[in-house]
């Protein structure tokens, strides 16, 4: 229940930043629908979807494999979602992000941003995005036909 | 003596071929000491390719600092979740995490 995540601050209603990993991804719709329940001042929900490409350069892929930090990452996320929210001032976030067997073209990652407006929603969700990337505990192996790699974010 | 917890990820994982591992040393051993000798002492069937992945290496020589710290190759170690310095002393129940470049997303 997204209530569970509810404080009062003040007059004001504040949603706790909700970060996942785990090997299943809540529906999107869902996330959707808890994130709006934060305030009613949001007017953009910006979201990204992160895919598993089948393809690396001329090999085909078969799947990924993550694996985390199970403490780090969460408090990672969570600390680039507090410093995103005050630089862009939107509103809340949400950030899940599968570990296990990932085949290809399941979904890996969904970062949503709830926002006033679409502008900071978007400057917000493309840092995010890239920080995760390169700043929070988080290993995957390509497994392709032909050989098994450990990808590194350059 | 002091005992701490090691743990691997990603590819260190796969070359030790295991999640964690216990460690008993002495007082006064520092990170490097643990990663330059206690750890590749352990695991010796794969300790060339544990310094080569882990140290920057010229023809198989670990590179060092002035200090005589070995340098390492884009990996970050984290003691009970904070960022280590290689010359840092081990403490009684450190959990000393070695971790590869990142690749989520």
């Amino acid at each position: 229940m997204a209530g569970d995540n509810l404080k009062g601050i003040g007059d004001k209603l504040v949603v706790e930043v909700k970060i996942k990993i785990s090997q299943k991804l809540d529906s999107l719709n869902s996330l959707v629908k808890e994130l709006k329940k934060s305030s009613d001042e949001i007017g953009a929900i910006t979201v990204f979807v992160g895919v598993v490409r089948g393809t690396r350069e001329k090999e085909k892929v078969l799947r990924l494999e993550y694996e985390a930090h199970e403490t780090l990452a969460p408090q990672t996320i969570e600390k680039i979602i507090d410093e995103q929210k005050a630089k862009h001032g939107v509103i809340d976030a949400i950030v899940e992000h599968k570990v296990g067997s990932v085949q290809v073209g399941e979904e890996v990652m969904y970062v949503l941003i709830a926002s006033k407006h679409r502008k900071e929603g978007r400057l917000a969700l493309a840092e995010i995005v890239d920080q995760i990337k390169h700043e929070v505990p988080i290993w995957k192996k390509e497994v392709t036909e032909k050989n098994v790699y450990w990808v590194e974010n350059a | 003596m002091t005992v701490v917890q090691v743990r691997y990820f990603g590819k260190l994982r796969e070359l030790v071929g295991v999640k964690n591992e216990e460690y008993t040393v002495k007082e006064g051993t520092t990170v490097a000491d643990l990663l330059l000798s206690r750890i590749p002492e352990k695991h010796s069937e794969v300790s060339k390719t544990w310094a080569e992945t882990l140290f920057r290496t010229i023809k198989s020589e670990i590179i060092r600092n002035k200090d005589g710290t070995p340098v390492l190759d884009n990996y970050l170690i984290m003691i009970n979740g904070k960022s280590a310095k290689l010359n840092g002393k081990l403490r009684q129940g450190d959990e000393v995490a070695i971790m590869p470049p990142f690749g989520g997303g």
